[in-house]
């Protein structure tokens, strides 16, 4: 085979591989970037290094936690200081804050007849819209909003987020714990500020 | 002998499985929704889960809120171009 056919057969490899993965690329390049240009160029960055470094990928293991944590570098080194950061987190505040808790509190004191559990606290939820759920997500801190956005949107086990993140499980844990609990707390004060309450 | 010994087992064990306070269903129910825990955990979370409206609540509501954040960020698909951009990046990469 010739150089260039062999070329070719990699390009094609790994086109195979990774372009299928574009969206799921996008998504979180997104949400980390938090504006659609620098998402595109950080995508755009992450495929060009992946297919530099396309040598080290091994066959047969999981494609999407490889290119993932070329993202996550990239981003980490490149895109991080740009935008400036939400303001830090009070995290004593938000460890035992249950977004369901405050919004039932809040409906029966104004009505104590009406019905409590999970119905209601979802049907609230309901009337977030995703413009509201994308903006609560984009103020959670960098590293905390990493780790919720590959288990959520991702799916990946605490142990493929600790390879793909370079930290430990028990990181991993408290990250994706406390990162949920901030963005529950962000909804609320959305909640309060909008009057989604209001009539429930 | 042996059905005494296996019927005090029983209690010892509905015992243990009694003695998951909502506290520490609450501080595991991340880990239960993302099959994180192990089996035996997992059983004392449900245990707890079915005697306890309380924590099923917290956690139907966790469970919506993990669903709302993937629909919400699987949404926004990557746009065209960008696809075109990087096969020709790729190409002008050889």
């Amino acid at each position: 085979m010739t150089e260039n056919r062999a070329e070719q057969a990699k390009k094609k490899e790994f086109e195979e591989l990774f372009l299928p993965l574009l969206d799921n690329l996008y998504s979180i390049a997104l949400r980390m970037t938090r504006n659609e240009k620098d998402a595109e160029d950080l995508v755009q960055e992450t495929y060009l290094k992946a297919f530099r470094f396309f040598h080290r990928f091994e066959r047969g293991t999981n494609a999407r936690a490889w290119v993932l944590t070329i993202l996550t570098n990239t981003f980490r080194t490149r895109y991080r200081k740009k935008k400036q950061e939400p303001s830090m987190v009070d995290f004593e505040a938000v460890e035992n804050f249950c977004l369901a808790d405050e919004m039932v509190k809040e409906i029966t004191a104004s009505d104590k007849s009406v019905a409590q559990g999970a119905e209601i606290v979802t049907a609230i939820l309901k009337d977030y819209v995703s413009d509201d759920v994308i903006e609560a997500l984009e103020n959670v801190p960098e590293q905390f909003r990493m780790a919720v956005l590959l288990s959520d949107v991702e799916g990946f086990s605490y142990q493929e987020i600790s390879e793909i993140l370079g930290i430990s499980v028990g990181t991993v844990k408290s990250r994706i714990f406390r990162g949920r609990k901030i963005l529950q707390k962000q909804l609320w004060e959305f909640a309060k500020q909008r009057g989604i309450l209001k009539g429930k | 002998m042996k059905e005494i010994r296996w019927f005090l087992g029983t209690i010892a064990n509905d015992e243990e499985d009694l003695r998951m306070t909502c506290e520490e269903a609450v501080r595991k129910l991340h880990e239960y929704l993302d099959h994180e825990l192990d089996h035996a955990s997992a059983e004392q979370v449900e245990k707890h889960l079915e005697i306890c409206r309380t924590c099923c609540d917290h956690m139907e509501f966790e469970k919506h809120m993990k669903k709302l954040i993937h629909q919400v960020c699987c949404q926004q698909k990557a746009p065209a171009f960008l696809r075109d951009k990087i096969m020709n990046t790729l190409s002008s990469d050889d």
